[in-house]
């Protein structure tokens, strides 16, 4: 009897488990499932949309919408991307480790103060510092240069990092560093081959980051870039689907849009892909509780 | 060999704690020039009347940006939906997250590492892209959603005309966004509680919402304050569902703080507005953020 009514829950519980899961994935891939579709077709807008569209023809797919891509600069496109997402993740990487291991291991005066203020900093919208930082960037020469580009994407990244960093190393005990420390590596090198090394799945976590706000900007650059040759792929995107029409939603280029938008979020979606298996350490080894 | 006499150098003039700073010293310049500097001369604009008219030659007028925005009375709703906004974001978000990582966290799930994966591509996937993919599947006369809707029978629902519905848009958009960060989140942090905890609490006859009171929520109720505190700074300051999706519409009634000075700036030019509503942003923020940290010592975990 109580075996049986055991057994009665667990299929009740399985039973609701996949539905859920099975339900939470309709609503995630829905709206990728959308786009991957209209790539392959030939519906320039969403007024000639309907229903039975969502339902794959596999006659009428055609690879129009990719060659469309392709005949636009894309590549060049792509590397300008990979190129400004590489230095942020650098920058971003360097400064937040560095301060990760200060704020954790060094004892430096008025660290806590220093902590909370640096914190309040990041609460600052992109939206209230897009004027001056345009102002200081004419004045320095940095419109329409990546390095100038570089130092604002990696800030965000580099301060959210440095407590992760910072988090992360207060839980590793102090031995590892200083058994590298006996075996003659100077302190600044212990710090970083040890740590750097048990902290993968944080750096990882941390590359993603970078990575993202770089890749994936269009306000920033959009405001401090306007020569074609750096366009990134963001821009480049908004060039070739939107800019016929007014509103980007209405674009007359809706397949292109959605073939572009696919080709550009490979990249994303495989290195989440590769990554996956750090991400979910990222947080059992980052010490918080 | 070099640098470590010069390091030496250093710590002989200016003693050990200081040389300490120069791990620091990275940081602190792009922070002094990437926030600092531009945040004191926002709001050195907020006091100027600094806007279209007088792009060059503004000059200071005090407090009158701040008082307009209090005296005209506009500032309190964009305040509240502020509120709505991140409140009516998180809430979801977390519960959704959380509810996802607990069922695939079962024991015996089949499946977990792909499905894993595909819950997370809503994250991976530029959200400026996915925000224009959802903007067209709102849309009101060719939109997927009012089409699917229509197989039910329901009329055409004009989304962004008024306001329940455009909170429904943003806040439904905004949990497809975001929810899968939460569920790494969260699943990462309950794959650190040992399998014994769970065993024992069955053996000693537990069901299951006291396993996940008693085992599972004590060892994750730092991550989960972590991150949702983290999410409403974040979703406090997130511009681009608002401004893509409704555009503070209907009337002003769905704009945020954030987005609200950012269209005050580049929408009419009225830099000196825009940059008060950015400061009285940022000091509302702050004030409830000092005031979560120290409530849930997550302040205590980052420093």
């Amino acid at each position: 009897m109580d075996v049986n009514k055991y057994t009665v829950l667990n299929f009740i519980k399985w039973t609701l488990s996949y539905i859920v899961i099975g339900m939470v994935l309709i609503f995630a891939l829905f709206p990728l499932y959308y786009i991957v579709l209209l790539s392959f077709s030939k519906i320039p807008s969403i007024a000639t949309l309907s229903l039975s569209s969502l339902i794959p023809n596999f006659s009428d797919f055609t690879l129009s919408a990719y060659e469309a891509v392709m005949a636009s600069p894309f590549f060049t496109w792509l590397i300008n991307s990979l190129v400004l997402a590489a230095g942020t993740v650098a920058v971003a990487l360097s400064t937040a480790f560095l301060a990760g291991i200060a704020l954790s291991r060094l004892n430096i005066p008025g660290k806590k103060a220093l902590i909370v203020f640096l914190y309040i900093l990041t609460f600052f919208p992109f939206t209230a510092i897009v004027i001056p930082i345009y102002l200081s960037y004419s004045h320095l020469g940095l419109l329409n240069n990546y390095l100038g580009l570089i130092l604002i994407y990696a800030s965000g990244t580099a301060i959210f990092g440095a407590y992760m960093s910072k988090i992360f190393i207060d839980s590793v005990p102090k031995d590892y560093e200083e058994a590298a420390m006996v075996d003659g590596q100077s302190r600044f090198m212990a710090f970083l081959t040890v740590l750097f090394r048990i902290a993968r799945p944080i750096v990882i976590f941390l590359t993603l980051l970078a990575f993202i706000a770089a890749y994936t900007d269009y306000a920033v650059i959009n405001v401090l870039v306007s020569k074609g040759s750096l366009y990134t792929l963001m821009l480049g995107l908004y060039h070739v689907s939107a800019t016929a029409s007014g509103s980007q939603t209405a674009a007359v280029n809706l397949n292109i849009f959605a073939a572009f938008s696919i080709l550009m979020g490979l990249p994303i979606v495989t290195l989440y892909i590769v990554f996956q298996k750090y991400l979910t350490q990222m947080y059992s080894v980052s010490g918080i509780r | 060999m070099f640098p470590n006499a010069f390091k030496i150098g250093l710590e002989k003039t200016f003693g050990k704690a200081l040389t300490n700073y120069v791990y620091l010293l990275p940081i602190i310049g792009l922070i002094l020039f990437i926030f600092l500097y531009p945040i004191a001369y926002g709001i050195y604009i907020s006091f100027t009347n600094f806007s279209l008219q007088h792009l060059f030659n503004a000059t200071i007028v005090g407090f009158q940006n701040y008082y307009l925005l209090f005296q005209s009375g506009l500032i309190y709703p964009i305040i509240l939906q502020t509120l709505i906004w991140t409140v009516g974001s998180i809430v979801p978000m977390v519960l959704m997250g959380m509810l996802v990582a607990v069922i695939l966290n079962q024991k015996g799930f089949k499946l977990k590492l792909p499905i894993f994966t595909l819950i997370l591509l809503p994250w991976a996937f530029p959200a400026f892209i996915s925000l224009l993919v959802w903007s067209g599947m709102w849309n009101t006369h060719f939109g997927i959603i009012n089409q699917f809707l229509s197989l039910f029978g329901l009329s055409q629902i004009n989304w962004l005309y008024s306001v329940i519905p455009a909170w429904s848009v943003l806040i439904i958009t905004n949990l497809w966004l975001s929810f899968p960060y939460y569920t790494a989140f969260f699943l990462s942090s309950m794959q650190s509680v040992p399998d014994e905890f769970h065993e024992s609490a069955k053996v000693d006859g537990a069901n299951m919402l006291q396993r996940f009171s008693r085992v599972t929520w004590p060892s994750i109720k730092g991550a989960v304050a972590f991150a949702s505190i983290s999410g409403f700074i974040f979703t406090w300051n997130n511009f681009y569902p608002i401004y893509l999706l409704t555009s503070g519409g209907p009337g002003t009634s769905t704009y945020s703080l954030t987005v609200y000075a950012y269209s005050q700036a580049f929408s009419y030019y009225n830099y000196s507005l825009g940059a008060a509503f950015s400061v009285i942003s940022v000091v509302i923020l702050a004030i409830m953020a000092i005031f979560m940290l120290k409530y849930t010592k997550v302040l205590d975990m980052i420093s």
